[in-house]
């Protein structure tokens, strides 16, 4: 198809478009673009409107939802946001200890990527007390698995000396890809054929971030052992593939 | 008797790259003839693979054959080629030109490559698997150069890319500066991209970016098969990439969610406005919405760059971008219709952009600029190690001077 042709064709499908949105609700083309989050316009009213959803347990969980989302995605207006965002903080640290809401994960989710004290404390408590988990013990350690102070650490180690939970065990193996002194422990459960080959594979991505010398040792020892399992050799091998200058320096 | 040809986007290795924009060659003889040789040019590729066109001069229509008579005495003769609209590669060498004098030998050939970027669904295994290579190795389980990218992309650095008319030329610095960090890693990758107004289900497949454990007790990891490039993906302190759509995979994300625009297609966005201030209000619907549809660092700005898919997210929306520029033959920096400033530095026609400027001046972020200058090209001079945003606009040099050196695989080169 020449240019030409090609440009008569999208032509026509543009046109297509607008025509079909013409015969549906009015929508001039300011109004498909977000409106600006200016106060006092109607989307800043919808903001605080969908705070007030979001912070109302009488409301459905869908409409809750619907209400988070929305307003995530406010965010990507950061200037026009802003006024907002220390109330949404707000608002979500209630609903991530909120009992029986299924938006407690999105909040907790939604914090932890901020690192937020909060919700670290309380993630750390369920995982010591059971009783007062807000989320499972995988979940929990890959939420603080972004916290660079190594607060998760300990009960990553408890999580792998005590559990056998597969999903919590490969979770605090995350963790433990950045405690140096888990290096030995890590490798270990790298190279152990009894354990899990997904606790495994997570032994070996936490062993390359902590030591990738160390790890390249233990992979090509994997690689080249015939008696290990396939999909493990690979895990070795694909590690040993991406392992580069930046890692060994 | 033999002969040559020569095209000026030939890399360090002697490979030749094309996109849709024009460039110039040359043929000639490599000994003295007893007289001039009319010669054909023409492609001798793979079926299926790239095809060139060629063109006698830089603003003639194109040709899927060109003759020309190379001068006895060897001098050069010029011509200008470009990949065939449509048809670019599948990998290196698929795309050939053959020189011949009506001999069944061709006097001489030239192996190279129509490197497009693509629709990432599209790709064929071996062009995503080199995609995903090339990414896994850029980010070496977080040690790689891919680090600064991350670091670019944070709240600090908020202002410069986000909110004001930047926001696009800004992007597309970005996207290029990593693609040609790609490249440095394997020459055959082109950045794809996320169409993200259909249905995408073969981008979520475990062999590409994947999906996280069906229940949210496992975490929200994507969970990787043990020989993906991806499964050592390392960024901030975090080994692994936490991400979980909330709409149906197997589906776009919506178009309309409470009842305001979201994932809007690519015709509404291009019927947004045929004037860029306007245009620009794409920021929110459908690039915000597209980030949102997901749990996990990409739903939020400071952090959405710890997740491959954002580039791919980007590489779309930049997409968007270049073909409302075509379809609207915006490309002239100085037209308010093509780009209307903002008055925050950084969003000016003439600013640099942070953080290849290397500024530490406030307003400018403090913090030193990760990365250094612009990746360089040996395809192309542009944009400089200190791109300004005017040098993003008119990416193919439709008004002359040289191209950025990519495209995309439906916005044609159109004068």
């Amino acid at each position: 198809m020449s240019v030409e042709d090609y440009r008569r064709r999208y032509e026509a499908e543009l046109q297509q478009s607008r025509d079909a949105a013409a015969k549906g609700p009015a929508r001039a083309p300011h109004e498909v673009a977000a409106a600006t989050l200016a106060p006092g316009t109607a989307a800043a009213d919808s903001l605080d409107a969908l705070l007030g959803v979001l912070a109302d347990a009488t409301r459905s969980d869908d409409d809750r939802r619907a209400a988070l989302i929305s307003l995530k995605a406010a965010g990507f207006q950061p200037d026009a946001f802003a006024p907002y965002e220390a109330r949404f903080r707000q608002v979500l640290r209630q609903l991530a200890v909120e009992p029986g809401s299924e938006l407690r994960y999105d909040a907790l989710q939604h914090l932890s990527q901020e690192n937020d004290p909060f919700v670290q404390e309380r993630l750390l408590e369920g995982l010591r007390n059971p009783a007062t988990a807000l989320v499972a013990p995988a979940a929990a350690l890959q939420m603080l698995s972004a916290d660079d102070h190594g607060a998760a650490v300990s009960a990553a180690r408890d999580v792998l000396s005590g559990s056998s939970d597969t999903d919590a065990r490969e979770a605090a193996l995350g963790v433990l890809a950045t405690d140096p002194t888990a290096e030995d422990l890590v490798a270990g459960i790298m190279n152990d054929k009894s354990e899990f080959r997904a606790v495994r594979q997570a032994g070996a991505v936490a062993l390359q971030a902590l030591n990738p010398t160390a790890f390249v040792s233990a992979a090509q020892a994997i690689a080249d052992d015939d008696g290990d399992y396939d999909d493990i050799r690979e895990v070795a091998r694909n590690g040993l593939r991406i392992t580069g200058l930046g890692a060994l320096a | 008797m033999s002969a040559e040809i020569e095209i000026s986007t030939t890399d360090g290795q002697g490979r030749v790259f094309l996109t849709w924009t024009p460039v110039k060659a040359s043929a000639r003889l490599l000994a003295p003839a007893a007289a001039p040789v009319r010669v054909t040019l023409s492609n001798a590729g793979a079926a299926g693979g790239g095809l060139v066109t060629f063109y006698a001069g830089p603003a003639v229509p194109g040709v899927d054959h060109l003759q020309v008579d190379l001068p006895a005495d060897g001098s050069p003769v010029d011509f200008w080629v470009s990949g065939t609209f449509g048809h670019p590669s599948l990998d290196y060498g698929d795309a050939v030109i053959s020189m011949s004098a009506g001999d069944p030998a061709p006097l001489a050939t030239c192996d190279l490559m129509v490197r497009i970027r693509k629709d990432a669904i599209k790709l064929s295994d071996a062009e995503r698997d080199r995609f995903l290579v090339a990414m896994g190795k850029l980010n070496d389980a977080g040690k790689g150069p891919f680090k600064a990218f991350r670091e670019m992309h944070v709240q600090a650095s908020i202002s410069e890319a986000h909110g004001g008319a930047a926001f696009p030329p800004w992007h597309r610095s970005y996207l290029l500066d990593l693609e040609r960090d790609l490249q440095a890693v394997d020459s055959s990758v082109a950045l794809p991209y996320w169409r993200f107004d259909v249905p995408a289900p073969a981008l979520f497949a475990p062999e590409f970016l994947g999906m996280p454990p069906a229940s949210q007790s496992a975490g929200d990891f994507v969970q990787f098969p043990p020989n993906h490039p991806l499964l050592f993906w390392k960024t901030d302190n975090v080994t692994g990439i936490p991400r979980r759509p909330w709409y149906d995979i197997q589906q776009a994300p919506p178009t309309v969610f409470q009842g305001g625009p979201w994932v809007i297609s690519e015709h509404d966005t291009l019927a947004l406005s045929d004037q860029y201030a306007a245009f620009r209000g794409m920021e929110s619907a459908p690039h915000g919405m597209a980030h949102v549809s997901f749990t996990g660092p990409i739903s939020k700005i400071p952090t959405a760059a710890r997740d491959p898919l954002f580039f791919l997210l980007h590489a779309n929306v930049d997409r968007l971008w270049a073909k409302w520029q075509w379809f609207y033959k915006r490309r002239d920096p100085t037209v308010a219709a093509t780009f209307s400033p903002s008055p925050r530095i950084g969003h000016r026609l003439n600013d640099t952009m942070w953080p290849w400027n290397g500024s530490i001046t406030p307003p400018r972020p403090t913090f030193p600029p990760p990365g250094g200058g612009m990746a360089a090209s040996v395809l192309t001079p542009l944009p400089g190690t200190a791109p300004t945003v005017r040098s993003m606009i008119d990416y193919q040099g439709i008004n002359g001077g040289d191209a950025l050196g990519f495209d995309y695989d439906d916005v044609p080169f159109e004068r």
